[in-house]
């Protein structure tokens, strides 16, 4: 059987609780995951106050004071701090979103931070993104063509065709929804996974492709594609608001209609 | 599960086993890091082999995950009552085959069927029919790729159930 | 992902691995037809069954002994149990990691679908026949 619980060296054990600022009046406690890879320990959730005061609005303003003023131990990804890098994604509150387009208000009670679900941990809040992005090479993310480019021109698309990209072409490669998917939890090997897979979409819907059925073809295997059974978490979740499991049924629609 | 392997470049085997196996065999952690033990020996022959990452804790899953109402339509939902009406087709097999056999086997199956137990058994069955078909009908638009949107599907969520629950009670009215 | 043991092995190497089946489709469509057969194929089963069961043996043999009852019920157990047969291998597939294991419980699963299906279809032409 998978195993749907957590081996013995990743059981979260009760941590630190960190000192209240002093003064402060309007606090949120954040239960934040700890992972130190430099010793023997097993993860530990710490427990911070923060000052509602004199932080931003978003969790991510939280975590970086709680890095600048508290703990600079703290380890997180995050650039752009606007949700386009999708560097800063993790479960917060129990669901996969950014960091930094997730109101602290939203969430109920205290705040629960954890790195994105069923992903190997490299230290605290990030997670070990070699595979995924391993597979993202695997669908071949550029355009394929045999045809050569019209000599001092692009190649062409109309509007409408171009249109059949959007939806597809937002995505930022957080990968919320892949690391919320009970499937690609269970079978993550072999299976692509929701952004994967909605990357795929992106190029096979791309009209200026050339190796649509190629790609297709490579897709075909019940668990690179079929491990996919609407469970609608990806769609649920994504930060972007786009919906990967509507491209993973456009592709299923796909390879019925090539088949007769 | 094991690789003897000379990876290290010291003339030594070493295993390369997951993070639960290195520790049921009792391995410390820190030697799990072969990468690390092996630079310091000898600089320049050697790779960083990334075994560090076979020590890698795996984040919590099931434990931390709010499940949204549609996934838990799903799994809890979908999936569950497929596998029950599974063992529904049991007991319509031995309904059938009781009635091959004759007469007296087939009053005895009604006579457990028509028990009180009996009922409530094709009860279940009843609810979990409607729910899987309820679902399974929505899997359908879905697959033709309807009814992807978020609002489409908290509506659909509640239309599913309501109308498992609804079309059970209607069964059971008419019985 | 838990790391498993060929970590020498490049990480695009992996998730290539052997390849796609280049299948997958056929079964997924066939899940899908049998659904759809079975929309009406089980409302017409249940209702057979609320009106058969009061009636004793006699009203069960004198229902089957009417082809077109014998017919549909044999249509709706030839899709039920095809259906039944190909949900369960999604299932086993999904939480049988390893490939001896799994390639044992969904032939397994196969075959007891098989042996049911044939039993049902039997025992409804021994009724059916039965003067
Ligand atoms: C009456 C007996 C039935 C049995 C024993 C049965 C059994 C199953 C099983 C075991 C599964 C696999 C569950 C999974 O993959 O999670 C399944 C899936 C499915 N069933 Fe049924 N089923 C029955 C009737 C129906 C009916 C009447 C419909 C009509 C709409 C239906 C629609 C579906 C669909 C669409 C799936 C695929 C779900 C997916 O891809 O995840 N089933 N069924
Ligand atoms: S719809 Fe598919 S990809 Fe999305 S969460 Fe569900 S199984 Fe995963
Ligand atoms: S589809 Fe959405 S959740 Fe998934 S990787 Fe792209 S932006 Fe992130
Ligand atoms: S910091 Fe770039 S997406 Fe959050």
């Amino acid at each position: 059987m998978v195993e749907f619980t957590l081996p013995k060296n990743s059981q979260v054990k009760p941590g630190k609780k960190h000192a209240v600022p002093p003064g402060a009046k309007n606090l949120r406690t954040f239960k934040v995951y700890r992972y130190d890879p430099d010793t023997d320990e097993n993860p530990r959730l710490d427990s911070y106050d923060v000052d509602m005061d004199t932080c931003g609005p978003m969790v991510l303003d939280a975590l970086l004071k709680i890095k600048d003023e508290t703990d600079q131990t703290l380890t997180l990804r995050r650039s752009c701090r606007e949700g386009i890098c999708g560097s800063c994604s993790m479960n917060i509150d129990g669901r996969n979103t950014l960091a930094c387009l997730k109101p602290i208000e939203e969430c109920k009670g205290d705040v629960k931070v954890y790195p994105l679900p069923h992903m190997p941990v490299i230290k605290d809040l990030v997670p070990d993104l070699t595979h995924v992005y391993a597979q993202y090479a695997s669908i071949e993310p550029w355009l394929k063509t045999d045809t050569p480019a019209p000599p001092n021109a692009e190649r062409q698309q109309s509007p409408e065709e171009r249109a059949k990209l959007d939806g597809l072409w937002e995505c930022i490669l957080c990968f919320c929804c892949t690391t919320s998917c009970p499937s690609y939890w269970w079978n993550g090997d072999r299976y692509l996974g929701p952004a994967i897979l909605l990357q795929a979409a992106r190029w096979i819907n791309d009209s200026r492709d050339e190796a649509t059925g190629e790609r297709l073809d490579n897709l075909e295997d019940p668990f690179r594609l079929y491990r996919c059974h609407t469970i609608m978490n990806c769609t649920q979740t994504c930060p972007k608001g786009l919906n990967p499991a509507k491209a993973i049924a456009d592709i299923k629609m796909k390879m019925v209609e090539r088949q007769g | 599960m094991f690789l003897p392997f000379d990876f290290a470049g010291d003339g030594e085997l070493h295993l390369i086993v997951s993070a639960r196996v290195a520790e049921d065999l009792g391995i410390p952690r820190k030697d799990w890091d072969l990468a690390a033990m092996s630079t310091a020996a000898k600089p320049a022959t050697t790779r960083t082999l990334g075994t560090r990452a076979l020590s890698r804790p795996l984040s919590p899953h099931l434990q931390i995950y709010r499940m949204p109402l549609a996934a838990m339509l799903s799994i809890a939902g979908h999936r569950a009552t497929g596998i029950g009406l599974v063992l529904g087709l049991l007991l319509l097999t031995w309904w059938l085959t009781a009635a091959a056999f004759g007469e007296p086997a087939y009053t005895t199956t009604m006579a457990f069927i028509g028990s009180w137990f009996g009922k409530f058994i094709l009860f279940g069955f009843s609810f979990a029919f409607y729910f899987h078909l309820c679902t399974g009908v929505r899997h359908l638009f879905w697959d033709a790729g309807k009814g992807f949107e978020i609002p489409d599907t908290q509506r659909t969520n509640q239309i599913v159930i309501a109308a498992a629950v609804m079309l059970t009670l209607l069964t059971w009215l008419i019985v | 992902m838990v790391p498993k043991p060929d970590m020498l092995r490049s990480a695009l190497g992996r998730v290539r691995g052997l390849g796609s089946a280049k299948e997958g489709t056929h079964h997924w469509w066939q899940q899908r037809l049998t659904a759809v057969a079975l929309i009406p194929l089980s409302i017409w089963l249940i209702a057979s069954i609320v009106s058969l069961s009061s009636s004793g043996y006699a009203g069960f043999a004198s229902w089957f002994h009417n082809p077109i009852h014998a017919t549909v019920m044999i249509l709706f157990l030839l899709a039920v149990f095809h259906h039944a047969q190909l949900g369960l291998q999604v299932v086993i597939e999904d939480y049988v990691p390893n490939h001896a294991a799994r390639t044992v419980c969904v032939v397994a699963a196969k075959f007891a679908c098989i042996a049911l299906a044939v039993s049902c279809v039997v025992s409804i032409l021994v009724v059916a026949f039965k003067g």
